[in-house]
């Protein structure tokens, strides 16, 4: 007779994240990590050696960085490239062949990828402080059990966050400066 | 640093220990300001293309282009029109060297209480932080920043080489070169 493993998971911890569109994907923020989501309706572009920084918006009398997640997040993936083309290719940032290269977006976006009129923003705590980024749509607060196996199974934690309806923002594993 | 909402940008008149003048200009689509006392003159720009140098009541003036610093592009050279009517060049001490900073428009000086001004946000941390100061909020959508002119020169051309500046400053009232050790990274809302 095979054994079954019926016993519950060691730790199942209650995460909420707020998702949202953000380049045709559905993305989850931890909660934990935001610190307001507003309306914004004007950025001022801000020159920048990065590009990912787009420029300084304010809300209630306090100016904050916004940067593009999605170019972030390709920069932190594959940062020897992106640094390649930030140096090669800061020009691009009004360049038609730069329009060409923008994400898939509802956004409304200038030639320089930075959005213009009337949009969303969240405010997130990053490793290096408070920066907000620009997203597509606002959906929710969706509450998620996480479990966390004890099976020694490295495995378990990718299969649990496969199994989520969105993909989770790391913003911990973001490298802003190579 | 919060920004209290109460004080307001004025036009020149009596001073405080905490304000100072500025002069404030655009460069693209960006408000950008300097100290007035700085400022030797403001000049239309009657010759083209820009020459590396001006000269003006017998002194040298290297120039400074921030649209090509900052890699903005240029404004449509072929012509005139109303855009390069109004570009103008600001003759300038920085520290003890001088410059002529090339802008496309100036606008008026006011009078700021320096304290309105917060560093620029910690993830602009490339050669940035050296021609940004600062970044007030004057009205609820636009910004505006200050230039350390400084920072601009040691970024173009060859005579900035050797040079050293500070990755960041402080920013202090009666400071008119805007140079000091690492200020404090702003977050909303704190």
């Amino acid at each position: 007779m095979s054994a079954i493993r019926s016993e519950p998971p060691a730790f199942v911890e209650r995460r909420q994240f707020l998702t949202f569109r953000l380049g045709g994907r559905t993305r989850g923020l931890d909660s934990t990590r935001i610190v307001r989501v507003a309306e914004i309706h004007h950025v001022t572009p801000l020159p920048s050696d990065l590009r990912c920084n787009l420029g300084l918006v304010t809300h209630r009398g306090v100016v904050a960085g916004l940067m593009d997640l999605e170019l972030l997040e390709a920069q932190s993936t594959a940062p020897q490239i992106a640094l390649a083309e930030n140096r090669a290719t800061s020009t691009a940032k009004g360049s038609p062949e730069d329009a060409a290269e923008t994400p898939n977006t509802a956004r409304s976006l200038d030639r320089r990828g930075v959005p213009e009129g009337p949009f969303f923003c969240i405010f997130a705590r990053f490793p290096g402080g408070v920066a907000g980024f620009a997203i597509d749509e606002l959906l929710q607060l969706r509450t998620v059990s996480m479990s966390e196996d004890n099976s020694g199974d490295p495995a378990e934690p990718a299969k649990a966050a496969e199994a989520l309806p969105f993909e989770i923002v790391e913003l911990d594993t973001l490298q802003i400066f190579q | 640093m919060s920004i209290d909402p109460a004080r307001r940008a004025t036009r020149p008149g009596p001073s405080d220990e905490s304000t100072e003048i500025f002069l404030r200009f655009q460069v693209g689509e960006v408000f950008y300001a300097i100290r007035a006392a700085g400022v030797h003159n403001v000049l239309p720009i009657d010759v083209r293309p820009i020459p590396e140098k001006i000269a003006k009541n017998g002194v040298l003036y290297p120039t400074v282009d921030p649209r090509s610093l900052f890699r903005i592009g240029d404004l449509p050279t072929e012509g005139r029109s109303h855009q390069t009517d109004e570009r103008r060049m600001i003759l300038l001490s920085a520290g003890n060297r001088l410059t002529a900073l090339i802008v496309d428009r100036v606008f008026d000086r006011l009078r700021i209480d320096i304290r309105r001004f917060q560093p620029i946000p910690w993830h602009f941390g490339g050669r940035e932080q050296l021609w940004f100061e600062g970044v007030a909020c004057l009205d609820p959508h636009r910004c505006l920043v200050l230039l350390r002119p400084q920072g601009l020169l040691a970024s173009s051309g060859p005579s900035s080489l050797g040079r050293s500046e500070p990755r960041h400053a402080e920013l202090k009232p009666g400071d008119p070169t805007g140079s000091g050790p690492a200020a404090l990274q702003g977050e909303p809302g704190s």
